[in-house]
């Protein structure tokens, strides 16, 4: 065990003695909103940059690089500014913009640039920017766009377009997986389904100058990952999915949130799905949102995109051990503030980390699930809560009450625990945590399963 | 890494108070300073006390509690608490169902009190499983003019619905602007069910099934099993309507039923996120907001504002503007509007008091838990603690009903009654003036 894991192994041993001694968990408090000057983050969060990117509201999701030598985030942005940003962390106390891309044309598209992930593959890296354009605007067909970004910080250029003409208005979120096949897939909100791209395919469909104009759009994609119907069901499609490799089953797995709730399907053959349960029927989840499970695949953490809610924790033993199809019911629940909402996370066990919107980062505890609690946060946003005005200027409806501002996007680099955050109206921010100074899922007892892929071995080369 | 901040962290960690959501009650603290027990009576097993209600008058000091099993044991029918000295109050007398072994889950459900032609009468709402006698049975009136002699009370009626099996869940009664006494229930169908109860228990007409108000088609469907889960109904002063306030299928419901053969609907409030069956729905005094609640965990009260409705600029409201809860880890249950308190029995979480003097910013005013005891393991969890509330408009009398502790008598400290013009609101409460009726006023 290295020094630093012996550390973060100190510290949770620290956490869980106290936890016992005092017969429930010991948390931490969010400060009432507005937090005392000085008092926005928690004493064991240390902020290490900022880099406000320009227009409030112009921030969406956040990809964070994973290998050595590659110290890169991206921030994808929308609203006037249509595309990303590229951020240097070689000195992540001095993290600095190194590109901009942006659309051609920006002032015609009517969205923005939403959600991003890279991947490596033969040997090359590549960032895949999901795309919403509305009809009325050009590129409404267009879901992702592919960069070859081998050579930063020098330089990266575009390598193609995804489209999907018949299901316009682009794809909200992505998630790009390293199959047990061995294959790179981009799995992608569209339509009634997640469509599942071959990237190796699409690549090599772009090695001649007239191939982006000849071939068929459909050339890379190999798979639709259906939503179960239900009856009553608020959505027919998925809003957000994460795709894990299940060590015990030896089974990809799909963890999909959308149509009335959760999704679990096995896409190890990826041409057929086939589901292995649902969450439906959970007391105020009418959709699902995002979902991701622990390394083991037992747990999930389910957000639902209202007001009010919290995150919810699942255990999925019961229909993964046949005794039930579908789970109704949550075992455990968080919120920073009841009054906000929490949006995207990322779970490195036992930590779920939560862009949290108004509520900024938050860190959780979730080695018990049924009684989740913080341990540390820092609010990044920092503005007005719950700001209807704000939103009808924005917006122009008050659809919410501004509860979608602040931290939109988290992801934590692996290797040294390198927290970043993407706020929608503040920028980027890039943090440390004290005693997490990377993470393995071995260093505690779990597969070592996160979103974070093995892109020169696949998940069979754990 | 730097053993200072290591050493911060771990104090912090151990010295952090419990989550910012904790209840701020505790078994050496379980109520605010402003709030005073009067008297607290246990009524018998854990998870066996409904609902509640208690009469206005104070010559006439009774609260009637309502039996069920909603755990393993229990009586099925109603007790009358004597709260004549609301710091000793004791029961009077208890109706039970004939058989109760035979009759099953759950019992006796929601309770209300109405006064016909110098006589005063309680419903007792039943509701009774399949598979045992009288799942057709909806409620029992008993006459309890004598009280408090015990031996002068007498059932007088029953109201059975052979079509609608599984019996009344709630029940609202409502003197209506056209001088009858009118008993609104939840059925097992699209729509609540209105009764004269004047006719009933007079022994006339076919039944006293007068009208039905309807649930509006909506995305969720009618409703099949239960249309309406509870309602309100009050008289609207600017309109000279009578209003039904429904919570069901599809979120919530106003109609205006001056015209009991034609309900009309005035408001709906549905697609509201995370909310996709209405539970309590109770109006502020002069009827422009509402409060709402939604009967699962986690689930705030939240507070609508219907003027965009009212005014005829939108026909559905979906967004509050506001919301409320005691701990937002549980539920908050049923409520009673005093402008611009609100009393809520709160479940896990008691006796809670909130007020709505800036309707946008509730804020909690006062509190007493009623139940320090775990969310279930054997039932939903937080189905457990205070079920019902009323409050006695003549004096400020608080009471509630807890599901497992029994029946409590409060005083909420510069709370002494009651009365909307002291407020600047209509006289409008729950509370009906049985003698003179609204459209009297």
């Amino acid at each position: 065990m290295t020094m630093r894991r012996l550390t973060a192994f100190l510290v949770l041993v620290l956490v869980s003695s106290g936890t016992a001694a005092m017969a429930q968990p010991a948390a931490l408090a969010h400060p009432s909103h507005p937090p005392p000057p000085g008092e926005r983050g928690s004493p064991n969060i240390t902020v290490l940059s900022h880099l406000p990117l320009g227009k409030a509201g112009s921030v969406s999701d956040i990809e964070l690089e994973q290998d050595p030598g590659r110290p890169y985030a991206y921030v994808a942005r929308r609203v006037d500014e249509i595309g990303f940003d590229v951020i240097d962390l070689s000195d992540p106390v001095r993290a600095r913009v190194i590109h901009r891309w942006r659309i051609e044309n920006q002032e015609l598209h009517q969205g923005g640039a939403m959600d991003g992930r890279y991947f490596k593959h033969d040997g090359r890296y590549y960032y895949v920017q999901s795309t919403q354009f509305r009809q009325g605007g050009p590129n409404s067909e267009v879901g992702a766009i592919v960069f070859d970004v081998t050579d930063l910080p020098e330089s990266l250029h575009e390598v193609g377009r995804i489209r999907q003409s018949e299901t316009r208005g682009g794809f909200h979120n992505i998630f790009v997986y390293k199959h047990s096949s061995g294959t790179p897939l981009l799995f992608a909100t569209s339509g009634p389904h997640a469509k599942v791209f071959d990237l190796d395919r699409f690549l090599k469909g772009y090695q001649t100058e007239m191939a982006a104009v000849l071939q068929d759009e459909n050339h890379a994609l190999i798979g639709r990952v259906p939503v179960a119907q239900t009856a009553n069901m608020w959505s027919r499609g998925y809003h957000d999915f994460y795709i894990g490799y299940h060590e015990e089953s030896g089974q990809d797995r799909f963890y999909g949130g959308g149509g009335s709730g959760y999704y679990v399907y096995n896409v190890t053959n990826v041409a057929a799905p086939e589901l292995l349960l649902t969450i439906v029927g959970v007391p105020g989840v009418s959709w699902g949102h995002t979902f991701t499970p622990s390394p083991d695949g037992r747990y999930a953490v389910g957000e639902t995109e209202f007001q009010y809610q919290p995150l919810r924790f699942f255990d999925m033993k019961p229909a993964l051990d046949g005794e039930v199809q579908n789970i109704d019911q949550a075992i455990g629940a968080w919120h920073a503030d009841w009054k906000s909402l929490a949006h995207n996370h990322e779970v490195r066990w036992p930590y779920l980390f939560v862009a949290g919107y108004e509520t900024g980062l938050s860190v959780v505890n979730m080695e018990d699930p049924a009684t989740p609690y913080t341990v540390a946060y820092y609010d990044t946003f920092n503005g007005r809560h719950n700001n209807r005005e704000e939103a009808m200027r924005r917006a122009g409806s008050p659809y919410t009450w501004n509860v979608y501002d602040g931290a939109w996007g988290v992801d934590v680099r692996n290797r040294d625990g390198l927290i970043v955050v993407s706020d929608m109206t503040t920028g980027f921010w890039a943090f440390r945590m004290d005693g997490f100074n990377g993470w393995h899922g071995h260093d505690y007892g779990m597969p070592n399963v996160s979103s974070v892929q093995n892109w020169d071995h696949g998940p069979t080369g754990r | 890494m730097n053993p200072f901040r290591l050493a911060c962290a771990a104090a912090l960690l151990f010295a952090a108070s419990p989550s910012n959501a904790s209840a701020q009650w505790t078994p050496e603290s379980p109520g605010s300073d402003n709030i005073t027990v009067l008297g607290h009576l246990a009524l018998g097993p854990r998870l066996s006390v409904a609902d509640m209600e208690l009469e206005q008058e104070i010559s006439r000091p009774f609260a009637y509690v309502a039996r069920m099993v909603y755990g393993d044991e229990g009586p099925k029918g109603t007790d009358i608490i004597d709260v004549s000295d609301p710091t000793n109050p004791r029961v009077l007398y208890e109706w039970r169902i004939e058989d109760q072994d035979l009759h099953l889950p759950t019992g006796g459900m929601d309770v209300k009190y109405f006064k016909w032609k110098d006589r005063y009468y309680v419903v007792q709402s039943l509701q009774f499983g399949q598979g045992g006698p009288d799942r057709d049975l909806g409620a029992v009136i008993l006459d309890v003019t004598g009280l408090p002699d015990p031996t002068t009370v007498a059932e007088v009626a029953r109201i059975r619905e052979p079509d609608h099996p599984g019996g009344f869940h709630n029940i609202f009664i409502y003197k209506h602007s056209n001088g009858r006494v009118l008993l609104f229930s939840t059925v097992s169908g699209p729509y609540a069910h209105v009764y004269d109860l004047g006719t009933i228990v007079e022994g006339g007409g076919d039944g006293g099934l007068i009208a039905r108000v309807p649930v509006p088609e909506s995305p969720e469907g009618r409703g099949r099993a239960r249309g309406y889960h509870d309602f309100y109904v009050g008289y609207h002063d600017d309109t000279r309507q009578d209003r039904f306030y429904g919570g069901g299928v599809g979120g919530y419901f106003v109609y205006n039923i001056t015209d009991l053969d034609n309900p009309s609907l005035l408001v709906s409030l549905t697609g509201i996120n995370g909310v996709r069956y209405g539970h309590t729905f109770t109006p502020s005094p002069d009827g422009r907001y509402v409060i709402a609640e939604t009967e699962y965990r986690y689930a705030p009260l939240r507070i609508f504002d219907l003027k965009p409705a009212l005014d005829g600029k939108v026909s559905n409201i979906r967004n509050p503007i506001s919301a409320w809860t005691a701990d937002w880890r549980h539920l908050v249950h049923n409520h009673e509007v005093r402008w611009p308190y609100v009393f809520v029995s709160g479940y896990l979480d008691g006796l809670q008091v909130f007020s709505l003097m800036d309707p946008k910013n509730p804020v909690t005013v006062a509190y007493y838990d009623t139940y320090l005891g775990e969310p279930n393991t054997d039932r939903y969890p937080v189905f457990n603690g205070a079920f019902g509330v009323d409050v006695r408009n003549a004096d400020g009398l608080i009471v509630v009903s807890d599901m497992s502790t029994g029946f409590w008598t409060f005083r909420m400290d510069g709370f002494g009654g009651w009365t909307g013009a002291d407020w600047g609101v209509p006289n409008r409460s729950s509370v009906q003036e049985w003698d003179a009726g609204y459209a009297g006023r």
